[in-house]
């Protein structure tokens, strides 16, 4: 279906109207974010990338998992978590949507996690295909592209003119542009902008093999000295999941929070005891490529890596993922 | 400037003054060099100093990946910028580093440098200095403006900028200063800090390490660089400095032997602020 620049105003100010929360990236001072908007003239599509990806709309920063309180004669009175609001996401990049069901992967596995399925289940995601990317994007050498659909309700190309192609991918997408489709037409002939992304840099097939046999390979030490340990990588990461949990409480109530981890963390991994199996910064760097490329894969079936390259973007000591892959790549 | 640089670094490996020389190379941000870590002579081509040498080489020196780079005899080499001979200075006061240990290379002007370093490649104000200067006139100007608020807007000013807060730390993680070996926000038992980026846990833990470098920020700026939301940090860090130039005549970072106010005693100490 198209849809022109105006309707597609329309469209997004129509959804705003219907009382479900819209989030699409905008620019606040010289900072990117998706943050929930009242009107399409937040929007803002160009570059850079939103810092944060719009994975917190998935798996929150921090969420109450659980209250409790202690009754008058001393009983536990138990409270049910804030159920989350439907959300409908626009502008969201195609690697990021990507994202969303690689990572549902891990939270409906042995454990089902609701709190992401619900999320997952009830949030609709308009992604816009790339027109453009920069230096850090590698999308393409992990087997996406601007034009990747997964994880999409619905897929928006722009054309030439700056109408839209909008493709319904799932039919809650789909039921949303039958419910608005006074604002949409058939397909004309135009053409959208086809923009095949950054050039491969790596063969993603030679990666884990590599991993498998080089646990202790000297290329950790050397390649991780700049790396300072904080979790800017990890937290911009739209498919890093990992999260710890901690108890607030007094003597009458108190709540379990979830929030997000880093493996790049010291405390990530220390025991009660005091020992802690990763205990310097060569091994956390190498846990966070051998669990996106290595790990994951094994157990999912997917590399946990969507090429956004957020974590090379905004590493204040110039780390990078990417170099790290493709000095694999040239190992093996 | 940058041959000469690589010359004496080629020196000093080959002589044996220094192990292990800390510098940047050109990694794969092209707006942001990365530290590097030079250990024989002929490494020494993939240096490079400009603009884009911003992350702060003093931190490096604190790894211990790095420290056991300093074999049996010799010293770490750094290649320091003016804030990094700052920093230097405060991890010396502090007894972090023996001053022994470390081989200065100080590249810049050097009007200003503390006087620590055991060499130095004059060149002339770089664009990176230079854009530091403007930004600090900036961040004073901002200041100002800041004390004029009410204590509600204020508040407000940064209950707004630490709500951006992620917790990623990477503000502590950068600072030269920051080496604690348990930080109190990690420290879970009990959980001084709420570990989650609410208001209250991004109140506690800005507020904490602002207070926590009063009169031993050295003004690097490292912080507020490294923060991936731009919270603005230098903020707090220079409002803090002025307080402790203003009180104690102090600014941290320029003479070794000069004891830090905060963590000396004196007998005729003012005594004001106990009631």
């Amino acid at each position: 279906m198209q849809i022109t620049k105006t309707n597609l105003e329309q469209f997004i100010n129509e959804l705003i109207k219907s009382g479900k929360p819209v989030v699409a990236p905008i620019r606040e001072n010289n900072l990117s974010a998706y943050k929930p908007i009242n009107s399409f003239n937040q929007i803002n599509l160009d570059l850079p990338f939103p810092t944060k990806s719009a994975k917190e709309y998935f798996l929150a920063d921090y969420e109450k998992i659980l209250s409790y309180s202690f009754g008058e004669k001393g009983q536990i009175e138990m409270k049910e978590p804030d159920q989350p609001k439907e959300l409908i996401l626009f502008g969201v990049r195609p690697c990021e949507a990507a994202s969303f069901p690689i990572m549902n992967k891990v939270f409906s596995w042995d454990s089902q996690d609701k709190f992401y399925q619900e999320r997952l289940a009830k949030n609709l995601v308009i992604t816009v295909a790339c027109e453009q990317s920069d230096d850090f994007c590698f999308c393409t050498s992990v087997g996406l592209s601007p034009q990747a659909t997964d994880g999409s309700d619905i897929f928006m190309r722009k054309t030439q003119t700056g109408d839209y192609l909008a493709e319904g991918i799932t039919d809650k997408g789909k039921n949303l542009i039958e419910k608005h489709k006074d604002l949409f037409a058939e397909n004309s002939n135009e053409k959208p902008i086809d923009y095949k992304g950054p050039e491969k840099k790596f063969d993603l097939k030679k990666i884990k093999p590599w991993l498998e046999k080089n646990f202790e390979h000297p290329m950790w030490n050397q390649i991780s000295l700049p790396c300072i340990g904080c979790g800017v990588c990890t937290f911009t990461c739209p498919n890093c999941y990992c999260f710890d949990m901690v108890d607030e409480a007094t003597l009458k109530e108190g709540a379990r929070y979830k929030m997000w981890d880093s493996c790049q963390f010291r405390m990530f991994t220390v025991h009660a005891s005091g020992h802690n199996p990763r205990d310097n910064q060569s091994k956390r760097f190498r846990q966070r490529i051998e669990h996106k490329f290595n790990y994951y894969p094994d157990k999912f079936d997917h590399t946990l890596c969507v090429g956004c390259g957020r974590c090379i973007r905004h590493c204040p000591a110039d780390m990078s993922l990417l170099e790290t892959l493709i000095t694999i790549n040239k190992l093996t | 400037m940058l041959d000469k640089l690589k010359q004496r670094i080629k020196e000093l490996l080959t002589n044996k003054i220094v192990n292990c020389v800390i510098g940047y190379e050109q990694g794969d941000n092209p707006t942001l060099a990365r530290p590097v870590y030079i250990t024989k002579p002929n490494e020494a081509e993939r240096l490079v100093y400009n603009e884009y040498c911003i992350p702060i080489l003093a931190k490096y020196i604190l790894k211990p990946e790095v420290r056991s780079l300093k074999l049996e005899a010799g010293k770490i080499g750094i290649i320091a910028k003016p804030s990094d001979v700052r920093a230097l200075v405060g991890l010396i006061q502090e007894k972090q580093i023996i001053r022994e240990d470390v081989y200065i290379i100080a590249v810049g002007r050097k009007e200003d440098f503390p006087k620590i370093y055991d060499e130095i490649i004059e060149t002339p104000l770089s664009e990176l200095d230079a854009k530091r200067k403007t930004q600090d006139a900036e961040q004073l100007k901002q200041i100002a403006e800041f004390e004029k608020k009410t204590p509600e807007e204020k508040r407000a000013f940064w209950q707004r900028e630490f709500d951006k807060c992620i917790k990623c730390y990477a503000c502590r993680q950068i600072c030269p200063l920051c080496y604690c070996r348990v930080c109190i926000a990690d420290k879970n038992q009990p959980q001084w800090i709420p570990p989650m980026p609410n208001s209250g846990g991004n109140f506690s833990w800005n507020m904490i390490r602002a207070y926590h470098l009063a009169g031993r920020c050295i003004d690097c700026g490292e912080c507020e660089r490294a923060c991936p939301v731009d919270i603005p940090l230098m903020m707090l860090n220079k409002k803090i400095q002025q307080m402790i130039k203003e009180k104690f005549d102090y600014q941290a970072g320029l003479d070794p032997e000069v004891p830090p106010p905060l963590s000396t005693y004196q007998e005729d100490d003012k005594e004001k602020f106990i009631i």
